[in-house]
């Protein structure tokens, strides 16, 4: 149970300190400050997430019985506003938020700070740089350097696996599972034994008939299943007919000639992983490597537009990886993805990173489809990362005063301190009435400059710590 | 709920407590086991709550229920307890003082597993389920799985992407709810499997939770704070694993 917040007052202040900022960096951009619910229904959630954020949720059942959790994220609040009506507005609209956030690792807080943005009905390769460009600069703007960003795009790789003939079902599989092709033989050890249990690579056992159910019509081969089984099918369906099991155990058998098609696309999954690097060196690999497997060049057209649009924003210094094997929460995202990586960041949550998610807003409730695009920054992580002279204070901070009095005076001190707080200082009341030692110590601990010592009679003398 | 026993007199920090289970198939077994270790538990009355090894003195004996078991631990209600290693690993908190010293006992061995209605054809794996969890999704129905285990379930179907569904948590026998109509499949304990079998229900290849079996579980901080205690648990430990090697 990682629950409490273990971070310093310092780094408090920090992450407040670069909130603000960023803050006022976004809504130079257009962006405007939205706040969304810090508890939501766990469904919300759980329609785009992938497991791995769902098992990390804190979820609970409130006092009426609803299952609903600690916002793990801020897109999918974001989006349910939209969708219910609450953000108003013509089309693009851009949002800011920053706030809380939940999820559970071991070894960490379970609560962190996020600060981010989405863009909403912009579909064009212009949305995806502004995006891109202003996540990038919002760290250089704060001093911040050193970070490289990480491109893929979810739409083009899908697209290419499609064009080596693999089902829709078969692709999304192998996109959740790149990461572990990562790792060498034992991670596709791992890939190939969870695809044959997903039914993707022909087990042998039912060839035959997976054969015979391609070359037959859909309609007679419902028949003839349900002569082998349908009779067979006792007691529970659950809340499915005998009709949609069958169509699946069909569909899943024909699913079964993927295998050949499968081992060509873990190659090509291998390649990606392989080819990532500089935009340009890496963008003519792709070229070599579509041709390799009678993949049309066209399919990287999104990627070409989007590097024509960001190259509209100044990146020079910020080192740009083009990587299709890079996988983000894939249940959602549509087009490009991005991360933020900086070597100083080795454990830990990342420091951020975004995407395209055209799908969602349909999915969560939506009566038309709506491009969008957003990325969230991990506030605590963007602080390890700020130079050493990093100047905390954005104004000039004004004086600190405390206001000290007999008792008997009080009404008076309230009076001066009022009337230095109306001048702009910070002036703080001495509850306790302190002797002037004991006033003195307290003041220097507090880093406090100045003590105004106010008399019965209004009169009151300074000291100067 | 039972009562905290946490404010015992003077001499309970020298008293090694153990808390067995009171009731179900693991409550005989679990004495038989015992009395095989040479350890036998007098029971003053068949419904009293407490008991004494007769072999060594200054243990106490704790009935609970089997669910309460793990939860008595931890709180540090008792100092060690024997319980399935299912019912310790649901009710289980991350970092907290209770631990399992020995997972495997020897008796009360079954697997919680998660069964499907037989006559899901197409279902063998938990990426069938995985699929059909999107499915019901997209058609705007709740996958229902019907439980008493809910933590590890949850956190099983989770980590094999099973992300949609709705958990009904049940006291009571489970294997029935898919007949019954209020569920669409289950995660249960089973033995042989026949009881699945015989509620037309089937093992998904993939879908074994977990692997149970007796489990001495103990609570590290309330050990490390009394040498008499951790010397009588050194005991009882010497005597299981004397029996172990038979």
């Amino acid at each position: 149970m990682n629950l409490l917040p273990n971070s310093s007052q310092q780094q408090q202040r920090l992450v407040s300190d670069i909130n603000i900022r960023l803050r006022k960096f976004f809504e130079r951009r257009g962006y405007e400050l939205f706040s969304t619910s810090m508890l939501e229904r766990t469904d919300l959630y759980l329609k785009k997430s992938g497991g791995e954020l769902a098992s990390r949720m804190y979820s609970f059942t409130d006092p009426s019985g609803a299952e609903v959790s600690m916002r793990p994220e801020f897109t999918s609040s974001v989006v349910k506003n939209y969708v219910s009506g609450l953000l108003k507005g013509p089309l693009p609209q851009r949002w800011t938020y920053s706030g809380s956030v939940f999820r559970y690792e071991p070894g960490f807080s379970g609560e962190f700070q996020q600060i981010g943005a989405e863009l909403l009905g912009a579909g064009s390769s212009d949305a995806d740089a502004e995006i891109v460009a202003m996540a990038s600069q919002s760290l250089s703007t704060i001093g911040i350097r050193g970070h490289k960003i990480r491109i893929g795009h979810m739409g083009v790789v899908s697209e290419m696996l499609e064009c080596l003939g693999l089902s829709k079902r078969a692709g999304v599989f192998l996109l959740r599972n790149i990461p572990q092709l990562r790792t060498g033989e034992a991670g596709l050890a791992q890939i190939r034994e969870s695809a044959s249990r997903f039914g993707l690579l022909s087990s042998g056992n039912n060839s035959d008939l997976a054969r015979i159910t391609r070359e037959m019509p859909q309609q007679d081969v419902m028949q003839m299943i349900k002569g082998f089984i349908g009779d067979g099918m006792h007691g529970a369906l659950g809340q499915r007919t005998s009709e949609e099991i069958i169509s699946r155990y069909l569909e899943k058998l024909r699913e079964e000639g993927q295998a050949e098609f499968f081992d060509i696309a873990i190659e090509l999954c291998k390649e990606l992983i392989a080819l990532a690097g500089p935009p340009l060196v890496a963008r003519k690999k792709l070229t070599k490597l579509a041709k390799a497997y009678s993949i049309p060049e066209n399919v990287f057209d999104p990627i070409d537009s989007f590097f024509d649009s960001l190259g509209h924003y100044d990146m020079k210094n910020v080192p740009l990886i083009l990587d299709l094997a890079s996988a983000r929460g894939i249940a959602y995202y549509t087009g490009i993805i991005f991360d933020i990586e900086n070597p100083r960041i080795k454990i830990g949550r990342s420091i951020g990173g975004g995407g395209r998610y055209d799908g969602l807003i349909e999915a969560l409730g939506g009566k038309k489809s709506l491009p969008a695009m957003g990325f969230a920054l991990n506030l605590e992580q963007v602080a390890n990362l700020l130079p050493k002279d990093y100047d905390l204070d954005l104004e000039e901070t004004p004086a600190k005063i405390l206001v000290t009095a007999q008792e008997t005076a009080m009404s008076e001190a309230v009076a001066t301190a009022e009337r230095l707080r109306a001048q702009g200082f910070f002036a703080e009341i001495d509850l306790e009435c302190k002797d002037d030692a004991s006033a003195a110590k307290y003041a220097k601990q507090r880093d406090i400059q100045t003590i105004m010592r106010v008399g019965q009679d209004g009169q009151v003398n300074e000291q100067f710590i | 709920m039972a009562k905290s026993m946490s404010n015992l007199s003077s001499s309970a920090s020298e008293i090694l407590r153990l808390v067995i289970p009171s009731d179900g198939a693991m409550y005989q077994e679990t004495l038989d086991f015992l009395a095989e270790c040479g350890m036998h538990v007098r029971r003053p009355s068949a419904r009293g709550y407490t008991g004494k090894l007769t072999s060594i003195s200054s243990v106490e004996i704790v009935f609970q229920r089997t669910a309460d078991i793990s939860s008595r631990v931890e709180a540090g209600d008792a100092d060690i307890g024997i319980v399935g290693y299912d019912r310790f690993a649901e009710s289980r908190i991350d970092d907290s003082d209770a631990a399992v010293v020995i997972p495997n006992l020897g008796f009360g061995k079954c697997a919680l597993v998660v069964a499907v209605p037989e006559s899901w054809v197409d279902v063998e794996s938990m990426s069938d389920l995985a699929d059909l969890a999107v499915i019901f999704q997209e058609t705007n129905r709740e996958l229902r799985v019907a439980t008493k285990y809910p933590s590890l379930t949850r956190k099983f179907l989770y980590r094999h992407d099973v992300n949609y569904f709705l958990l009904s948590v049940l006291s009571g026998t489970v294997e029935p709810a898919p007949s019954m109509g209020y569920a669409d499949f289950i995660v249960d304990l089973t033995a042989s499997g026949q009881t699945l079998r015989e509620n037309h229900l089937k093992q998904v290849a993939d879908g074994t939770v977990v692997q149970s079996e007796g489990a001495l579980i103990a609570n590290r901080r309330l050990l490390s704070q009394s040498d008499k205690k951790t010397e009588l648990f050194q005991e009882i430990i010497k005597r299981i694993e004397a029996q172990r090697l038979v």
